[in-house]
């Protein structure tokens, strides 16, 4: 006999957005793209997975090379098939970026429109080379920081074989340096993300967070 | 003649991240009862990853049921068989809850321990026939039924985005003796049942986050919902009924937590419940 049993309130999930911003230039070509959009699989099937996940992780995805393109407006995997990218062009880095804290900002305030509780949204950029000359990297250093101390958002970037680690770092926070990307270990990396997003929206904020090991994708040294 | 014998379920368990990435239950809960239908229930949730919330909220929730049978003892309510005033119960909490900071403080010392690293929340409830008096710091969500329908006896404290709350170790409650962060209550009105919970179990049994279609906004009703808690109730009877020990009783009460509903299952967050109700 159960003694213990109940309905369970039609409650509507606390909302996470995480921001992916995908480097599409043309050194992507080839075995790095095939191998993020593989990850971008394994990401979809690891959110689909996690009960919790599937109903609180927003998505959202901007693409970067010769031109800057927001390919999925932030919606809840069920919601959306993930996109197979192709790769060619140049790096507008600079402006991927700019508009992806824009959209972060458009989606916290529609959430505080609509009176849905939200956690920090998260950025995550993946690139693997040189923003294109011109490239205001010293004014996007300054407003990731600014926005990552306010507590906006946080930021990661992902840095892929060939990448400029000094260039990548002077525009992450000091706390999240570029993490390099172990081969083309998308699919591990992406696990990792997923899990990560998990944990760290069951942290309350100012908590010292202890994320799970990085050795599945990361290079250790630079 | 007075009912006076209550029959409770209390128990915290692992959620199901913590379970996946061997971190040890960050919640913890304690029952005591005094005389006359009278006793306390505390509910404490440790912060986070943090190594040793597990300790802080296990000594919490020991330091809360000490000071609060001292101030029982003191004060006399379930043999005079009256509730304090507001004003009285909101400057007796108060020095209660520093009385419990300063004993986490001398346990942080003797273990070598930093303070911040035991970190919790706190919800302490004294609970009679005629009323319930409620202090808490914090998060997650307590309730009381009067015979007719369920209703809620505190707001969780939250910040701009869903983690933020504080803790009993926090430093912005200190002085706070007007309840903005310490949020003390009288409740004077037939209880039948009473329930605590650490935020982890309220989005399965509380109405925490609905869609008014009307205002196209979301919102928190903040309300004990009546379709989970009345067949528990029943339960809780039927036990009771049965003569079933209170170690059988928290260990039911315990699977339920565990994945008695799909949300209980899926929950990621260590999940704690109190619930308690009048035998009639």
């Amino acid at each position: 006999m159960s003694y213990f049993h109940g309905e369970s309130p039609e409650n509507y999930e606390q909302k996470c957005l995480c921001m992916l911003i995908l480097d599409t230039s043309g050194s992507m070509q080839g075995e790095p793209i095939n191998k993020l959009n593989a990850g971008l699989m394994t990401f979809s099937d690891e959110v689909k997975a996690d009960f919790r996940a599937s109903i609180s992780l927003e998505i959202s995805i901007i693409t970067f090379n010769s031109y800057v393109e927001s390919i999925q407006e932030p919606a809840l995997i069920a919601n959306f098939d993930m996109p197979g990218l192709v790769a060619s062009g140049t790096t507008r880095l600079v402006d991927a970026v700019r508009l992806g804290m824009k959209k972060v900002e458009e989606r916290k305030q529609w959430y505080k429109d609509t009176g849905q509780p939200y956690y920090r949204p998260f950025i995550v950029l993946i690139t693997d080379g040189e923003p294109d000359r011109g490239q205001d990297m010293k004014g996007l250093s300054r407003e990731i920081r600014a926005a990552v101390d306010a507590k906006r958002f946080s930021f990661y970037a992902l840095g892929v074989r060939g990448y400029n680690h000094t260039k990548l770092a002077s525009i992450c926070p000091p706390n999240t340096p570029p993490m390099p990307l172990a081969g083309y270990k998308f699919a591990n990396f992406f696990k990792w993300l997923s899990n990560s997003i998990s944990i760290i929206n069951q942290s309350k904020e100012g908590e010292t967070i202890q994320l799970p090991p990085i050795s599945g994708w990361a290079q250790i040294e630079i | 003649m007075e009912r006076t014998q209550w029959v409770i379920a209390y128990a915290s368990v692992m959620g199901a991240l913590h379970v996946r990435e061997n971190i040890p239950c960050q919640d913890s809960c304690a029952c005591k009862s005094f005389s006359n239908g009278w006793g306390i229930a505390v509910v404490a949730d440790g912060a986070g990853s943090c190594t040793h919330s597990h300790i802080g909220s296990a000594k919490v929730t020991e330091l809360a049921v000490k000071v609060f049978s001292a101030l029982m003892g003191e004060k006399k309510w379930d043999r005079l068989g009256r509730l304090p005033s507001e004003d009285e119960w909101r400057g007796l909490a108060y020095s209660a809850v520093v009385g419990i900071r300063q004993g986490l403080e001398k346990f942080a010392k003797e273990k070598n321990l930093a303070l911040l690293s035991l970190s919790s929340t706190l919800i302490a409830v004294i609970y009679s026939p005629i009323g319930l008096l409620v202090t808490h710091i914090g998060d997650g969500r307590a309730g009381y039924f009067n015979g007719k329908e369920w209703q809620s006896i505190l707001q969780p404290f939250n910040g701009e985005t869903a983690s933020e709350t504080i803790f009993l170790t926090s430093d912005v409650w200190i002085g706070d003796e007007k309840g903005i962060y310490i949020e003390s209550r009288v409740i004077a009105d037939r209880v039948e049942a009473f329930t605590l919970l650490s935020d982890g179990c309220e989005k399965g049994a509380f109405e925490v986050n609905m869609y008014d279609e009307v205002r196209e906004r979301y919102y928190d009703p903040n309300k004990p919902f009546a379709n989970f808690f009345n067949p528990n109730l029943k339960g809780l009877l039927s036990l009771h009924k049965e003569k079933k020990s209170q170690a059988d009783i928290n260990k039911l009460w315990e699977s339920f937590l565990t994945a008695g509903t799909i949300r209980f299952k899926h929950e990621p967050d260590d999940k704690t419940m109190v619930l308690g109700v009048l035998v009639p």
